[in-house]
């Protein structure tokens, strides 16, 4: 589609690992099946899904911060494993990632100010010091960090986790990059602070005008945040469609489930969609011909065990790949 | 129905003596736990909920330090009256811990350890508490059943098993000792939302069949609203509010759970703006004069910053610490 900024085309990477010396006991994972997503102009796609679905997978694919075995990942319409090196560092420019856990991704030594001016010291040499610091003063007061005198010159331990991840994202924005991968990126924090980097970042969308593939294992944080949402499943993209479509009538078997295990502090659970599988939930299974869901799906078919469906747009813009939607 | 007292904790005071200074962790809190009853501990990072969970087994260590109050427990049936646990010694509090109240660690994940199978961990608490190793041994399975466990991985060692899995076999160990009361510190928190309501529906299902008493303790009010019977919401090392579930869900009382309430996303309703909670907590190395809510709190009133409110009953067993209550009485 012309729209999209970034987009994913049948894309398939494995990873080899597995304990034991020898070869025979190595295990390969297919972390992303086919996967075919794009993220579109200004939107914000959530993409959801358990742990070891491949999310960060695919956020680490679109940023070509890993390569892939097999399909194509287009940025603004070309190859992004086919760039010159110059077009590379452009694309570095464009596009930036915040990572899950703030006390990680910030490097102790560096004072906040050298580690949200760092891509500056790169990419605009031009500016001279005294810009660089209004420049990184007004990001960390639009991400709530005020007054901003009072973070510039301090190290990454004397603040909070939430103040980290604010940090990390005022790194992630300062070059007004065109595209963002956001890998859990409010998931460790306490629900207040949660909800409160949640609006400075729909806030910043709305002011600056960028993309964000946001990625999260919880589907009601994904509702707040996203435009769209993309449902994953060990690899496989299994639905995708409006927000509200996906939340209201969700049509996979699997985000059905996830839907229905969202914790509700509302007095009664909802009416159950369907039934919770009883099972083994966690005995997984992936690379082989049929769907991935076989193994936890209340109503799989002997076909379903055959041959992969394909992801097919159910109403306008709901796409699902499920045989009973066939 | 009124079911019988099981645990009874008075005004616990419990601080941290650091180079830095003296952290007041939890500061003058009491709680009635009953037979068979869920409760849910609510609180952000810092509240001083685990240091309260710690109490119950007795596991304060240096530098933290009980400072006053009182842990009763009602557990023995001995016509003796309650027990002091602050008091238990030797044989006493180590089978006291685990036959009587045991725990499910945060991160219970790596409270296992990695080079003993599933199967000899949970022989390893059973023996330490006095059962004969033949018993323990044909008992793995049942424990693991309950858990909701295939009986078959206990020949596992952790790393082979996933995340909710390991939660399980830390559920499985809490269960060895037939228990009266768990208490469960953030058991859900790194697992995924189908794995989390797998997990609550077992301990909601150990209630029903064994009538086990289970403080739940987490960060997110939202986890708990299907589970608990009651909720205590703890702020600063204190208790800002407690009441049934239905009330204080759906009619908070203090600020404080309102702001926790609305900061959360639903799947239901229309998609409104979030409203996180301005500030952050109190330093409870500072001595905090007035409501320790207060710098946040909108409602925030001159009297609040002098004067520390205390907890009131609002409606049977629904009580909150908040002037603005009393205001509207």
């Amino acid at each position: 589609m012309e729209d999209e900024i970034i987009a994913l085309r049948k894309v398939t990477k494995d990873f080899r690992g597995g304990s034991g010396l020898t070869r025979s006991k190595q295990s390969l994972t297919r972390a992303m099946d086919k996967v075919t997503i794009g993220v579109k102009r200004g939107e914000f796609l959530g993409l959801v899904g358990e742990s070891g679905s491949g999310k960060t997978t695919v956020g680490l694919a679109m940023l070509k911060l890993l390569d892939v075995d097999s399909g194509s990942i287009m940025y603004e319409g070309r190859d992004i494993n086919r760039m010159s090196r110059r077009e590379t560092r452009d694309f570095r420019m464009k596009t930036q990632m915040i990572f899950q856990d703030p006390y990680e991704s910030l490097n102790p030594s560096l004072s906040i100010f050298k580690t949200v001016s760092t891509s500056l010291d790169v990419f605009r040499k031009e500016i001279d010091e005294d810009e660089k610091l209004r420049i990184v003063s007004t990001m960390l007061s639009i991400l709530g960090l005020d007054p901003a005198e009072d973070f510039l010159f301090k190290l990454p331990r004397q603040l909070s986790g939430g103040q980290r991840q604010r940090i990390a994202i005022a790194r992630a924005m300062i070059l007004d990059p065109e595209f963002i991968v956001a890998d859990e990126a409010v998931s460790m924090l306490d629900v207040s602070i949660r909800a409160d980097i949640l609006n400075r970042l729909i806030d910043l969308k709305n002011r600056r005008d960028f993309s964000m593939l946001f990625i999260t294992h919880d589907i009601a944080v994904a509702r707040y945040v996203s435009d769209r949402i993309a449902v994953m499943h060990l690899g496989q993209l299994v639905e995708s469609g409006e927000g509200d479509s996906i939340i209201n009538s969700p049509l996979h078997p699997y985000t059905q489930i996830l839907i229905n295990a969202v914790p509700s502090s509302e007095d009664g659970n909802a009416a159950k969609l369907i039934p919770f599988t009883q099972g083994d939930w966690e005995k997984v299974n992936r690379g082989y011909p049929g769907c991935s869901f076989v193994d936890r799906c209340p109503f799989v078919m002997d076909k379903c065990r055959r041959v992969r469906p394909e992801l097919v747009e159910k109403s306008p813009g709901h796409f699902v790949a499920c045989f009973l939607y066939e | 129905m009124a079911r019988e007292l099981l645990m009874e904790l008075q005004d616990m005071q419990i601080n941290y003596r650091t180079r830095a200074g003296r952290i007041n962790a939890v500061r003058s809190v009491s709680m009635d736990i009953r037979k068979g009853e869920i409760i849910g501990l609510v609180g952000e990072s810092g509240c001083g909920k685990s240091t309260l969970a710690m109490t119950f087994l007795k596991l304060i260590m240096p530098p933290g330090e009980i400072v006053g109050g009182k842990l009763l427990y009602y557990g023995y049936d001995n016509g003796e009256g309650p027990v002091s646990v602050m008091e238990l010694q030797g044989g006493k509090l180590r089978r006291y811990r685990w036959k009587e109240v045991s725990m499910i660690f945060q991160g219970s994940m790596n409270s296992l350890n990695p080079v003993m199978r599933v199967e000899d961990q949970i022989i390893d608490v059973m023996i330490d508490h006095d059962f004969p190793e033949e018993e323990a041994r044909t008992n793995v399975d049942k424990y693991l059943s309950m858990a909701g466990m295939d009986p078959s991985t206990k020949r596992s060692y952790p790393h082979q098993l996933s995340g909710g899995m390991k939660q399980r076999v830390a559920i499985a160990i809490a269960l060895t000792c037939s228990p009266k009361l768990i208490i469960a510190d953030e058991p859900t928190t790194a697992l995924d939302v189908v794995v989390q309501k797998q997990i609550m529906d077992q301990l909601k299902g150990l209630r029903d069949r064994l009538g086990v008493s289970i403080v739940f303790i987490t960060h997110d009010i939202a986890v708990i609203g299907s589970l608990a019977d009651l909720i205590y919401v703890m702020y600063a090392g204190k208790i800002v509010e407690s009441g049934p579930v239905s009330e204080v869900c759906n009619r908070p009382r203090h600020p404080y759970t309102a702001a926790l309430m609305s900061a959360s996303p639903t799947l239901k309703g229309e998609k409104k703006r979030l409203n996180g909670i301005p500030g952050s907590p109190p330093d409870l190395k500072q001595t905090i004069v007035g409501c320790s809510f207060a710098p946040r709190c909108p409602f925030a009133f001159e009297r609040c910053h002098i004067e520390e409110p205390q907890l009131k009953m609002l409606e049977p067993g629904h009580k909150a610490a908040c002037f603005k209550l009393e205001d509207v009485k």
